[in-house]
């Protein structure tokens, strides 16, 4: 069941990235453990993990303490392309790496059907009480 | 001394005047508060901790993804979003703007804030 | 003259920090001669002002002597210390007759220009009032325009006249133009050097002062930071206390525990980015600071561990395995910053006792391990408190 869930987890991951603007993704648990990635071999999936968790949970955080509703995504700028880390259900988050030419309106569709898909496959990973 | 003060607490006042812009913070970039605009009912301290937190380990995740140079973090949420840059070696800015703000026109505004603030203090390190 | 029989003062004169007063055995001894002593035009004044107004609040009478402000201009600026018996705060009068005006306070200096004069109407006001304290704020306006030998002859004068009436004499300094050895000189009159220093970081001003009894053997504090709250006076002010330690040792219970005010970033149970939470102990002002233990988020040291002005480290006194790894996170610290173990869960079955765990984690001599249960705030405090003293050097 769980082989399972991690497999279509991989699969949701392999169709961003099919995505000529996307250069990686990962899927991270809010409490930094990796869940799966298809990041280039010279990066390391942990780390970035670990450091989407703190910065999804702090800007979780900062949203509420500011009173700005609800938390969508954070968005980091940088001069190759953006680093765009979202919720993906309650358990996890998603990191998309993307070229700065990219088509952000279509990108965030596809990040969101992707985020979508994920909840639903660790929702149905859950073990029933 | 209290000289850079002034001139950083004026530089944040003109940068909470642009109209998009609610408020504004200049932060170090470990964390502590330098001087702001935050309404009452917002605590300083803890938005000076938590954008230095979003930036730093942003920065990290930039080098970890070989993704070049930080510039610039945007947080997005129902009501607004948070921006936050860069403002030289030793601190940031961060700015609460209105959801529907003109995102071009405030980081053009920030951008010339964080140069304001980097010269400020690179100033008063002379 | 009348005089309502005095109040019965302290023995000694309380700073108003509570850490350092209990250092000082309550305060300074009476008599003694302080000297309030900067390079630099800093924040001797705020110690002074707060010095008197501590003084008055303690229902002693206090005589300050202001050179640069009129009376009613340092009452003004007086009154962010909070409401005080005004009856008690004697101003002796500088100013008036420097700008020509007839004075309004009992006592004042009708000829600027002459150190008679001015010897005068201190020592009046002294031997009239018996206070507490003085405040002699400040003998650079005097070095400016007298010579120097004059100015240290008025100086030892004031200081025996303070002795006779059993006060304390707080004498304000900036040097301008004194050699090292007149500076000895004045030092070795004192009985208390207090220095000060102010430097700017990334925005930031931090202002610290240092207490030096001259006597040899007698106290000295580490350079201590501070802050002014309003309505209180002069606090000492701790800008980052971090709470480390092991994964699951207790940090964010220790930060709730100690704090006034906390927040904490966690998920599903443990510490994503930090903990938060300010706390006011004793008089101490402090930010209090948790960073998570797990390895993978290391990277939040090299955000927050910089300013740090002592560390409480965490370890579950029922888990030694993790001895070494807390040992470990003291290194991502940095080296000669203070610290403090706490032996957290100690009510637990299979905890290791304090002596026990210092000899595993090889501590040095002096390093206290105070056992803790943060859940139930027991300890916690404690440990703080001596952190604090340990950080003033007055442990």
């Amino acid at each position: 069941m769980l082989g399972d869930a991690a497999r279509r987890l991989q699969a949701i991951l392999t169709e961003l990235r099919r995505l000529p603007a996307v250069l990686g993704a990962t899927i991270a648990r809010r409490d930094g453990i990796l869940i799966a990635h298809a990041l280039p071999k010279t990066m390391d999936p942990k780390k970035i993990a670990a450091m989407a968790a703190a910065i999804v949970g702090t800007s979780e955080m900062a949203v509420v303490e500011m009173g700005l509703g609800t938390f969508n995504s954070s968005i980091v700028d940088t001069h190759i392309g953006k680093m765009i880390a979202t919720g993906a259900g309650e358990e996890a988050i998603l990191v998309t790496m993307v070229r700065s030419e990219a088509n952000m309106g279509l990108l965030l569709l596809s990040v969101d059907r992707a985020v979508q898909s994920i909840s639903d496959v660790l929702k149905a990973a859950e073990v029933p009480a | 001394m209290t000289d850079v003060w002034v001139r950083l607490e004026e530089t944040i006042d003109e940068l909470s005047r642009v109209s998009d812009i609610k408020s504004a913070a200049v932060v170090r970039r470990d964390g502590l508060v330098v001087t702001h605009t935050l309404p009452d009912g917002v605590d300083p301290k803890m938005v000076a901790a938590m954008t230095a937190a979003i930036v730093g380990t942003s920065e990290m995740a930039t080098i970890q993804l070989a993704q070049g140079r930080f510039v610039r973090a945007i947080i997005e949420s129902d009501e607004g979003k948070l921006l936050s840059l860069g403002a030289g070696d030793e601190a940031l800015l961060v700015a609460l703007v209105y959801d529907d703000a003109n995102l071009g026109l405030v980081l053009l505004a920030m951008e010339r804030a964080a140069k304001q603030v980097e010269k400020i203090l690179r100033d008063s390190a002379a | 003259m009348m005089q309502s029989p005095p109040r019965a003062i302290a023995p000694r004169a309380k700073t108003g920090i509570p850490v350092l007063d209990e250092r000082l055995q309550g305060g300074f001894p009476r008599p003694s001669t302080l000297l309030l002593f900067s390079d630099k035009p800093t924040e001797k004044r705020l110690f002074g002002e707060n010095f008197a107004i501590q003084g008055v609040k303690a229902g002693e009478t206090c005589v300050y002597v202001d050179f640069f402000r009129a009376p009613q201009l340092a009452l003004r600026e007086l009154k962010r210390f909070g409401p005080v018996d005004p009856a008690k705060l004697v101003l002796v009068d500088a100013t008036s007759s420097q700008l020509l005006l007839p004075s309004r306070e009992k006592y004042h200096i009708d000829n600027i220009d002459s150190l008679a004069n001015i010897r005068e109407a201190v020592v009046v006001a002294m031997e009239a009032e018996r206070p507490g304290r003085i405040v002699v704020d400040s003998m650079e306006f005097l070095m400016d325009r007298f010579p120097k030998e004059d100015v240290l002859r008025l100086w030892r004068e004031l200081i025996e006249a303070a002795r006779s009436a059993g006060t304390v004499i707080c004498f304000l300094f900036i040097n301008w133009t004194l050699m090292e050895r007149e500076l000895d000189e004045i030092r070795a009159m004192s009985d208390f050097v207090i220095e000060f220093q102010s430097s700017l970081r990334g925005g930031i001003i931090r202002n610290s002062m240092r207490i030096s009894q001259m006597e040899s053997n007698g106290i000295r504090t580490n350079w201590i930071p501070y802050t002014f709250k309003d309505l209180v006076g002069l606090t000492v002010y701790f800008p980052r206390i971090l709470v480390t330690g092991p994964f699951n040792a207790g940090k964010s219970t220790v930060v709730k525990a100690v704090s006034e005010k906390s927040i904490s970033i966690d998920r599903m149970g443990t510490t994503v980015a930090f903990d938060y939470g300010n706390v006011n102990i004793t008089g101490i002002e402090a930010e209090i600071f948790g960073t998570p233990g797990q390895e993978r988020f290391e990277f939040i040291f090299k955000i927050f561990a910089r300013e740090v002005s002592g560390v409480l480290l965490v370890v579950d006194a029922s888990h030694p395995d993790e001895f070494s790894r807390a040992r470990q996170m003291l290194d991502l610290v940095g080296p000669r910053i203070p610290y403090v173990i706490l032996a957290n869960k100690s009510d637990l079955p299979g905890a290791i006792p304090p002596d026990e765990i210092a000899h595993r984690m090889s501590l040095p001599e002096d390093v206290p391990v105070i056992p803790t249960v943060a859940t139930e705030n027991k300890g916690v405090r404690d440990a703080l408190l001596i952190l604090a003293e340990m950080i003033i050097g007055v442990r």
